[in-house]
């Protein structure tokens, strides 16, 4: 997700599935989307229904080029030279939404001008550390405002500090600015130190705009030709498209899938469509955005509140050994600055209230210290290789199959048979429980059964109608399920199982002295529990949600305080279960609502269905010049630099009135690859 | 068989009914029978109807889950979501077979170090076993500084991996006891 939040400061789909149906053109690219996400497509049918043009860029000719108008077959990995010559056609025929760009934008912003391309740096861009491989983006900062205040004084100073301090002590000491902080930037976006100066005739030769255009000269059609296998003639196809159905009375949508995120530059792809909408006017404004089409049920939500190493709920950063030794050092890169991260003290004091309760005090750092620390890349590859060395020996597969699942399967084998023990949690008997007894390894000889010291735990989990809980889905929506009946035999949720195992190793360490165990001796862990002794779900959603000096669920996260007065266990979920209700579990019928269905399960953040829907009204806050048509009683085409969103009628049923002749190019045109 | 029960039965000829009667598409009453007449869709037995979502892709179709005598009888579409209006797609529509499916383990398996054979194990004893190997091995592998003696508090003996259908509250107090207990190298199917 850090294309996104990078892009747009959340790390997530800009839009919902609905909302396709508003748009004139959508491009999908790195999905196959008709068979994969067979549901949501019904919305890109409707769209094509009145007379959307719908593009299908995929190496595969698959069940969704069936029904797109065009369907451009791509070399596998070329996508950055392609959308890269689509910013290139924009920018250099100058069909940017212009107002839009200006007034919603950063394209207007000048750039310090330390700041140099890849063009004068063969191949870098400026801040490049050669030792550690990453890049320090100070230069890339916006140029500072002519008068600082205080606050940017103090922020100036410090940099100036930082820069020095990196000089005389080597690198190792760099905080770490920005660099490997993209994944923390789903939410909030990148912290900036002041908003800087402006040039609105988008002229000066360091403002945003001209850089961009600079940088993407390089991608011409010609050059798509040779990197991506795609004619010019099909190139001008798809960006005559796009621009003809972008601008202040058209909007284009981008859907994307792991075709995308799969790649080692997956981030770059999409953060390169997103430079794309962005200078096309098509973020925030019905029929826009970009659709992050997420695989499993809950991917957003396992990011959202992560069970990955370098972060904790709501993108807080994982604290590293060597940057972050008091909760000061832990918020002082963001604190303060523009934008939602500058109150990250709040959500990050909040979060240590939740997990420590009344053992979190101002004087001790709200616990901070009872945070480990990272030093690295901790992610599951690496376990293995630490598995397998014998410097990892305990080990939780839940609800995942790395035996056959994750690349390099032999190697997670082989790392699971280096354990002390393994617990297994799934809804059926899987390889990575069974590898000992009949894995590859063991045909071939090179493992013995007898020879494995791996003791394994097989617990049987229950199933998504066994128990009561939230998923977060692809438009960044929470939605509760009820619990219809009882897991079988031995079968628990994992709710269940964690809770009880933290119960039982705190009674286990219960009187130990030992500092280590504090953290789990002072743990709030303590949930309510039915009559068979199941958590209560909503329970764990309201901590989340989080809790005023009153005790009172809270209702958004501008409320959440620095001083400890607050708990809040992921800063942008609060408000999920604001006025104690839980707003995930809201089913209003769609036929008693508008099509933004804003009372069905509830959206980070703050509800919210599409990001920046501010950019659908025109700077002034009207609508703008451009008279709005109404068809059937449903506004359309509500003019300003967007659409409103189409408040439909009170029944819900989206429109179906006819709309202007389609901008569709002939299927004939479209394919002319041959 | 005499001339009038012999008419009767040609009477009752589908194809004749669908030819001549209302039921021209015959899906209705052209395709009746004594029988079927007396047959209801289980889905109209159920005891409740409880409200969930699908377990599958991320589109998020809301599902209406039948239960009779405490068994699901049938999982269907809800048609009030507005994402999905009562559609699921060939999977989504099977997952009553995910869920009630016989191959499904539902006791607590053992494998004992260098074992040959599953064991049975009681739900009770397994989860004391793990508490206690977790509170060993984290010991074990408890590092309070790194190599370059910064405060690192934390135990490398224990990873975690998460399958990206857990819930929200799962990952919460998933993540919550595992930084109590400092184990760090955490991850999820998010990020593979």
């Amino acid at each position: 997700m850090p294309g996104l939040g990078t892009s747009f400061g959340r790390g997530g789909a800009t839009t919902f599935l609905q909302d396709l149906s508003n748009a004139d053109c959508i491009l999908i690219e790195g999905s196959n989307m008709a068979e994969a996400h067979p549901v949501g497509f019904q919305w890109v049918m409707e769209a094509k229904r009145r007379g959307a043009t719908v593009i299908h860029v995929d190496p595969r000719f698959t069940r969704t080029s069936a029904v797109a108008d065009v369907h451009v077959p791509i070399r596998a990995g070329s996508d950055i030279a392609f959308l890269g010559a689509l910013v290139n056609h924009v920018l250099s025929n100058e069909l940017d939404f212009r107002e839009y760009v200006v007034a919603y934008t950063n394209a207007a912003n000048v750039i310090d001008d330390n700041f140099h391309d890849t063009e004068d740096l063969d191949g870098l861009f400026s801040g490049f550390d050669p030792e550690t491989g990453q890049y320090d983006p100070i230069t890339w900062r916006y140029a500072p405002p002519e008068d600082l205040n205080a606050e940017e004084q103090d922020r100036e100073r410090e940099l100036v500090d930082d820069e020095e301090r990196v000089v005389s002590e080597g690198a190792g000491h760099k905080r770490s600015h920005q660099a490997a902080r993209s994944e923390s930037h789903g939410s909030g976006g990148a912290p900036v130190s002041w908003k800087g100066r402006r040039d609105e005739t988008l002229q000066d030769p360091l403002c945003v705009y001209q850089i961009l255009k600079r940088h993407f000269a390089r991608y011409t059609p010609e050059m798509v030709q040779e990197v991506c296998g795609i004619s010019p003639e099909q190139f001008a196809v798809v960006a005559d498209a796009l621009t003809r159905n972008s601008g202040r009375e058209r909007t284009t949508a981008f859907c994307y899938a792991v075709g995308w995120t799969h790649h080692s530059v997956g981030a770059q792809m999409i953060r390169t469509a997103a430079i794309l909408q962005t200078l096309l006017g098509n973020i925030g404004r019905p029929g826009g955005g970009i659709l992050a089409l997420r695989g499993h049920a809950s991917i957003q939500g396992s990011t959202d509140i992560p069970t990955l190493f370098n972060i904790l709920p709501g993108y807080l950063p994982m604290p590293q050994a060597a940057d972050h030794q008091t909760l000061d050092e832990w918020v002082r890169g963001d604190e303060g600055k523009a934008g939602f991260w500058g109150n990250v003290r709040s959500y990050a004091v909040s979060l240590l209230k939740s997990y420590w309760g009344d053992a979190a005090t101002a004087d001790n750092d709200f616990c901070f210290d009872y945070l480990p620390r990272i030093t690295g890349d901790h992610s599951t590859y690496n376990t293995v290789k630490a598995q397998i060395e014998g410097r990892c020996k305990g080990y939780f597969v839940v609800g995942e199959n790395p035996a056959v699942g994750s690349a390099n399967g032999k190697m997670q084998r082989l790392g699971m048979a280096n354990l002390d023990w393994l617990v297994v949690r799934d809804l059926q008997m899987i390889e990575s429980a069974t590898f000992w007894k009949d894995g590859p390894e063991i045909e071939t000889g090179e493992l013995v059964t007898e020879d494995i010291g791996t003791e394994v735990f097989f617990l049987p989990a229950a199933s998504h109608v066994e128990k009561a809980g939230s998923f977060t889905q692809t438009q960044r929506m929470l939605q509760w399920r009820d619990k219809a009946v009882d897991p079988p035999g031995d079968a628990r949720s994992e709710l269940d199982f964690y809770y009880e195992l933290g119960q039982r190793i705190r009674q286990k360490l219960a009187g130990s002295t030992d500092e280590m165990d504090r953290p789990l001796l002072d743990l709030a862990w303590d949930y309510p529990t039915d009559e068979h002794g199941e958590v209560d779900g909503q329970a764990v959603l309201r901590e989340i949600n989080g809790t005023g000096p009153d005790g009172r669920a809270l209702s958004a996260y501008t409320e959440l305080k620095p001083d400890g007065s607050t708990r809040c266990g992921c800063w942008i979920y609060c408000g999920v279960y604001a006025d104690e209700v839980n707003q995930a579990r809201r089913r209003k019928p769609r036929w008693e609502q508008d099509q933004v269905a804003s009372e069905w399960g509830w959206v980070w953040p703050a509800n919210r269905r599409i990001l920046y829907n501010r950019a659908s009204a025109a700077p002034d806050g009207t609508r703008g010049a451009s008279a709005s048509a109404t068809c059937g009683g449903t506004r359309r085409r509500a003019g300003g630099p967007g659409r409103t969103s189409r408040t439909s009628s009170r029944t819900g049923h989206p429109t179906t009135c006819p709309r202007r002749a389609p901008r569709v190019p002939t299927r004939s045109a479209a394919r002319t690859r041959s | 068989m005499g001339e009038k029960s012999f008419l009767g039965a040609i009477g009752r000829w589908p194809l004749l009914r669908q030819a001549t009667g209302p039921d021209k598409l015959g899906r209705g009453s052209a395709a009746s029978s004594a029988r079927s007449e007396t047959l209801t869709p289980r889905t109209t037995r159920a005891d409740k109807v409880v409200s969930s979502i699908c377990p599958f892709c991320a589109v998020g179709c809301a599902q209406k889950v039948f239960v009779k005598d405490g068994a699901i009888t049938q999982i269907e579409g809800d048609p009030a979501s507005p994402i999905s209006r009562g559609r699921l797609c060939p999977k989504g529509s099977a997952s009553k077979q995910l869920v009630t499916s016989p191959t499904r383990e539902t006791k607590v398996r053992y494998r004992r170090p260098h074992g040959t054979e599953w064991e049975d194990l009681d739900l009770d004893t397994a989860m004391d076993m793990i508490a206690d190997r977790v509170v060993r091995t984290r010991k074990q592998f408890w590092e309070w500084e790194d190599g370059q003696g910064r405060r690192t508090r934390r135990t490398l003996g224990i990873a975690s991996l998460g399958g990206a259908t857990l819930d929200n509250e799962e990952n919460y107090l998933m993540k919550k006891l595992y930084t109590a207990m400092g184990a760090i190298q955490i991850e999820n199917q998010a990020r593979i």
